[in-house]
């Protein structure tokens, strides 16, 4: 059964608003400071309507930088480490499918009798975004 | 205009910023469908596809039973678990015929993240229509206050499900890993449902150590498993420690060992009861001894910092006990938690 999707297209709306809020913040602005013998109140709506659409245009772009930051996600590098029960060989791999701590890997290539087995197998650090 | 039309604007604004976490999470279910898809078909080698089965392993759920009389509803929840485990073991064992029990048990951890991530999906998707339905601001702000941390646990459910496919160690399998290096090179033998035992000595100390048996996805049942040791030893057990990880606070760093009174065990809480109930009767001590990690951290692959923990936590165990107990003592070490990617 078709399941009904989420629409598609908010980010786009909101920076066509920012851009024509922007050109009001601007015409606004350029109005209260460049108009020669203009009424003290209507000076003080047109700075009020500029800095209401700055304000907007700013909020707007943190806002979506903030979700750009959430980002897709990446699968983190796993590594498998390698020891020898006998000496100190110790190697660090790529996990490769089937590797699981303790399995043993066969003879040590350093001493050549003791036995290599996965100690441990860890990610580091937060995956890359 | 902001006055008359300022909530209405909000609420657009925040039914855009719904939308698109609900697409990144119709993005994270689908990606651990295929993923579940592929992984089965590769390891599994069905002969059908088992794409209409895994759909219908999708929406299964689970009735809890009626508590208005919670008299003996430790019991009934423990066996409708059991019901449970058991059918989706069989289900996936007959979806994936070529796997082995312990590819099963990774298969049957993958089926069940994606599902998680499919609950999640339809939940949210519910909420979201209802709200645009019923018009109401509150459901709204509701949904998209709590989203990122949604989106959040949905990421990890991802990173998850990757993990179970590959059998890689999570964050929850610290438990695990400090058990299986107390049993190293010791005789096991297994008791109760999917849980080994082995004997080692510690300070003179002798310590019986147990874990679910890996490396397959698997937490088994280490309530019973400690009830049943407790029996064999006829109650003459001087304590027991509990190892697992737990949710660390904002600020607080991955990696820390943290030491506790009672049962350290999450999950419904039926293991939980019978350890209490177990160490109650025979009045024996249980201490709990945790590695902090955040929820992402727990089911995502295990991070080099909680795995250094693990001999920091050997190293409280065995000051644990020398303050403890004497020596000639028996005491039991549960490692709690997933032992997947993680053998003995």
């Amino acid at each position: 059964m078709s399941q009904p999707k989420p629409r598609s297209g908010s980010s786009l709306v909101i920076t066509i608003l920012a851009a024509v809020m922007a050109v009001v913040g601007l015409y606004t602005i350029g109005l209260a400071l460049n108009t020669p013998d203009l009424d003290p109140t209507l000076q003080i709506l047109y700075l009020t309507i500029a800095v209401l659409a700055f304000t907007f245009v700013v909020l707007s772009f943190t806002r979506m930088r903030r979700g750009i930051r959430i980002g897709a996600y990446t699968a983190p590098k796993v590594l498998s480490v390698v020891k020898c029960g006998q000496c100190s060989f110790k190697q660090i791999k790529n996990f490769a499918l089937g590797d699981f701590v303790f399995k043993t890997l066969g003879k040590c290539t350093q001493c050549t009798t003791g036995d290599l087995s996965i100690h441990g197998i860890y990610t580091e650090g937060p995956p890359k975004k | 205009m902001f006055f008359g039309f300022g909530q209405k604007l909000q609420m657009r604004q925040f039914l855009w910023e719904i939308d698109k976490g609900l697409r990144r999470l119709d993005m994270f279910r689908n990606s651990a469908k295929d993923l579940t898809l592929k992984t089965v078909k590769e390891i599994g080698k069905p002969l059908t596809d088992p794409g209409p089965q895994i759909n219908v392993l999708m929406e299964q759920f689970l009735i809890s039973p009626v508590d208005m009389d919670p008299a003996g509803i430790v019991g009934k929840i423990d066996h409708l678990l059991d019901v449970r485990d058991a059918k989706f073991k069989e289900d996936v064992r007959r979806i994936a015929p070529g796997a082995d029990s312990s590819q099963v048990m990774n298969l049957e951890n993958l089926v069940e993240a994606s599902w998680a991530l499919n609950t999640i999906y339809r939940i949210i998707r519910h909420f979201y229509l209802m709200g645009k339905k019923t018009n109401s601001i509150f459901i709204i702000i509701q949904l998209q206050a709590l989203l990122p941390l949604i989106i959040q646990e949905a990421e990890a459910y991802l990173g998850a499900a990757k993990a179970f496919a590959e059998g890689q160690p999570i964050g929850d399998g610290i438990g695990p890993l400090v058990a299986s290096r107390l049993m190293k090179d010791k005789e096991k033998r297994k008791v109760e449902k999917d849980v080994v035992v082995a004997e080692t000595m510690m300070e003179d100390r002798r310590v019986i150590a147990l874990k679910a048996e890996g490396p397959g996805g698997n937490v088994g049942k280490p309530g019973d498993a400690i009830k049943t040791i407790i029996e064999e030893n006829v109650g003459k057990v001087s304590m027991v420690v509990m190892v697992d990880a737990a949710v660390k606070f904002e600020g607080e760093t991955s990696g820390e060992i943290s030491e506790g009174i009672g049962a350290a065990i999450g999950g419904i809480g039926t293991e939980r009861y019978k350890i209490e109930q177990e160490a109650t009767v025979h009045k024996i001590p249980v201490y709990a001894v945790i590695v902090k990690e955040s929820i992402q951290e727990a089911i995502t692959p295990m991070k080099k910092e909680i795995m250094e923990a693990g001999e920091k936590v050997i190293e409280r165990i065995k000051s644990l006990i020398l303050e403890r107990s004497k020596p000639g003592d028996t005491i039991i070490v549960a490692g709690i938690g997933n032992t997947i990617g993680i053998g003995q």
